[in-house]
């Protein structure tokens, strides 16, 4: 790798290492993410190649941009462009106080990058802090596209194993295999009430049946009369029958009216009745400029 | 989390490979005969067809009770009947689909219906099962411009999550744009070493792989791509036409299929032509020429959109099909764009089945326009091209294609009786357009 020298680790990705780097010519920073080909693997690994080619189409100031892949024999190096630190980190520094235009801003951001990719006929199936990027000038950037996949329309079965637990929507924590861009707008309502909430987890489950608990606690359980179909789903548990909470204003205090109203069309159980990227970028939340805090 | 690249438990592997090495035996083809041997007919005839009855006897229960006696020869060698059908991926097929598309599916016959996954969906029902019943909150209904006499496909199926309805248009318009940068050129003229007909024999083996390995569709489109566009950046040996075509279907596989492809899977049907390492280099080289774009354009996507816009009827759909994936061995239109293909293809089907006793009928409505944003004349110039194709006289070497698409699954659509090209056009295209179509 002459083109760029290898600096520190700075984490750890779907599948490979990635260090920091600085462009020998031009002396920009960059994220090397390197994938090794091991002997005895298949070849290019179905998640750096799907990474590669999706982020090789898509161009947005809210995608972390791929600048170059290096090839040799031995591994793969997938250079990105460098961002700061990533929105879990951010949220570490923040000793739980959050600036509400701040995370009116993120939310924006994300959700502009998340039509993006779904306008270009892409899942993201990851999201979470640690996948959003974020740099001095306070731009965030979707990131780790590792699990990310191109989508047929109509919609085929894809994998039920995607999405970190906290931020997996109940369709696929009841192993619903036919699902579409509603998966990513789960975790951005997710997303939003922990930016609200200055980094805390609002559905920090344990295990698969723990986040359902954690989640129908809040949200009230699904029935067929709530969400047809919803018992036909393979892993489908019937699960206490909870009411959903009355007061949205004691789970994000923070959050203004309006936010929460978008909250709560972001955590809806029933996949097709979630809104989208496109739509939620128009909701008031984000038009009304004074209206931060309370 | 896990990752996408699922991964087979260890005994789900053991089985698929004892089954797979069964089911496939009689078929696996060393194409590598493509370089020894200039007469590539018999390289395919030899390998593939004194035993294809058997391996459709073992891949098609529904074909069972006709190939019984290959099917024994066959089975025999296995312990259980039921892991004949290369079980690893079937199951995992069927479950996934199990899930969910249990009831989408309008074939009764189950293990006939497991065959085809994605050949058999159906145009109009379709999710059926997951649209909502009853709709207590629905999102709000954009209203969008159509022009008159267009139904609005998009807004009628709003609520049904898995058309994406939001984003439907933006999408194939988006995909739309992206067609000229994986334009294909003429590069015959360069590939000293092969020809149309070699291309030709490597794709109808890769439209068997597809069957027998149970891919998407979109996989074989996709890998068939890639073909062309390698061919396209370098110039290739005979002996190394087949290792370009598993290295496609490897890398297709792990952009779209749950379950990609594995090395042995891909060495074992080549019957040891090739070694693990010159795969595992040719898909770094391939990744290299094609610089890692595969969001492609598939002609097969673009075709499902608009028979499902236009509630065209599935047996309709199925010789559109038909028609393409002839045309995907035809050298002749690799220059065309998918979209294009598409609209000729179903233009095509539509006339067809219509048949001849209604040869004034317009048959491309202001819907069709409006959701392929062609006209006609447009994309005419193509319709001689497929046509060509659909008459040509079968070889006896390639005629995989065909055979399946006789099958009764497939509503026997390439028995359909063909039509002229003034018939496929009358009075539908003027006559100052069609000149323009050299016809």
């Amino acid at each position: 790798m002459q083109k760029y020298d290898k600096m520190e680790k700075i984490g750890e990705g779907t599948y490979g290492t990635v260090f920091k780097g600085r462009n020998r010519d031009t002396m920009e920073i960059v994220a090397l993410k390197r994938v090794r080909l091991d002997e005895d693997d298949e070849g290019v690994p179905s998640s750096a190649l799907r990474e590669i080619c999706l982020l090789k189409e898509l161009k947005h100031k809210n995608i972390v941009r791929l600048i170059d892949v290096l090839h040799s024999d031995k591994k793969l190096t997938l250079v990105f462009e460098h961002c700061d630190q990533d929105l879990k980190k951010y949220f570490d520094s923040l000793n739980g106080e959050i600036d509400m235009a701040v995370c009116r801003s993120f939310m924006l951001q994300l959700l502009r990058g998340l039509a993006f990719c779904h306008s270009h006929n892409v899942l993201h199936r990851d999201l979470k802090p640690q996948n959003l990027l974020i740099n001095k000038n306070g731009e965030l950037k979707l990131a780790d596209f590792g699990l990310a996949r191109a989508f047929g329309i109509p919609v085929k079965c894809y994998s039920a194993e995607v999405v970190t637990l906290w931020y997996r929507p109940p369709d696929v924590l009841f192993g619903a295999k036919l699902y579409t861009t509603s998966i990513d707008m789960w975790s951005a309502g997710c997303i939003l009430a922990e930016l609200a909430d200055a980094g805390r987890p609002l559905f920090p489950g344990s295990d698969v049946l723990d986040q359902l608990m954690k989640i129908f606690r809040v949200l009230g359980t699904p029935n067929e009369d709530s969400w047809p179909g919803v018992s036909h789903l393979s892993d489908y548990v019937a699960l206490p029958s909870f009411p959903a909470i009355t007061s949205w204003s004691q789970l994000v205090p923070r959050l203004n009216s309006k936010g929460r109203d978008l909250l709560q069309k972001l955590l809806v159980c029933r996949p097709n009745q979630r809104i989208s990227a496109e739509a939620a970028m128009q909701h008031p939340y984000f038009t009304d400029s004074t209206s931060s805090g309370h | 989390m896990a990752p996408t690249k699922a991964t087979r438990s260890s005994r789900a592997t053991e089985t698929s490979q004892a089954a797979m090495s069964v089911a496939i035996k009689k078929e696996k083809v060393k194409l590598s005969a493509l370089g020894n041997n200039c007469n590539l007919s018999n390289a395919k005839i030899m390998a593939l067809h004194q035993d294809k009855e058997n391996c459709h006897g073992v891949l098609d229960e529904g074909k069972r009770s006709k190939a019984t006696i290959n099917k024994k020869t066959v089975l025999g060698e296995i312990p259980n009947g039921d892991m004949g059908q290369i079980p690893c991926r079937s199951q995992d097929q069927a479950q996934a689909q199990g899930v969910a598309i249990k009831p989408l599916r309008r074939i009764s016959n189950k293990t006939t219906d497991s065959l085809y996954p994605s050949a058999l969906e159906d145009v109009s029902t379709c999710g059926a099962s997951l649209r909502p019943t009853a709709v207590a909150w629905a999102p709000v209904v954009p209203r969008r411009r159509v022009p008159r006499g267009v139904v609005d496909f998009d807004q009628k199926n709003w609520d049904d999550p898995l058309q994406v309805s939001h984003y439907s248009m933006e999408i194939f318009n988006y995909l739309k744009t992206r067609e000229p940068a994986f334009a294909i050129g003429d590069y015959m003229p360069r590939q000293i070493h092969l020809t149309t007909d070699m291309r030709a024999v490597l794709v109808d083996w890769m439209v068997e792989l597809q069957e027998n390995f149970r891919l998407y569709h979109e996989t074989l489109y996709l890998a068939v791509k890639i073909v062309d566009l390698y061919l396209c950046r370098a110039v290739i040996k005979k002996e190394n036409l087949q290792l370009l075509g598993i290295t496609a279907y490897f890398i297709a596989s792990k952009y779209d299929e749950c379950l990609p492809l594995r090395i042995w899977e891909l060495l074992y049907i080549c019957d040891g032509a090739y070694s693990r390492d010159e795969l595992v280099k040719m898909e770094l080289e391939t990744l290299r020429l094609i610089q890692y774009d595969l969001g492609i354009p598939l002609s097969y996507s673009f075709l499902r959109r608009y028979a499902r816009c236009a509630q065209v009827q599935r047996r309709t759909l199925t010789l559109a099909r038909y028609i393409l994936e002839l045309s995907l061995m035809d050298y002749a239109t690799i220059g065309f764009r998918d979209s294009q293909m598409a609209s000729a293809a179903l233009y095509m089907a539509l006339r067809m089945r219509a048949g001849a006793s209604h040869l004034d009928q317009q048959t491309w409505t202001p819907t069709l326009v409006h959701y392929t944003g062609f006209q006609l004349a447009e994309f005419a110039e193509i319709v001689p091209v497929l046509n060509a194709g659909l008459h040509r006289r079968p070889q006896d070497t390639i005629k995989i294609i065909r055979n399946k698409y006789s099958d009764k699954i497939f509503h026997e659509v390439a028995k359909v009786p063909l039509l002229t090209n003034q018939e496929l056009f009358q009075n539908n295209l003027a006559p100052k357009q069609k000149s323009r179509t050299h016809l």
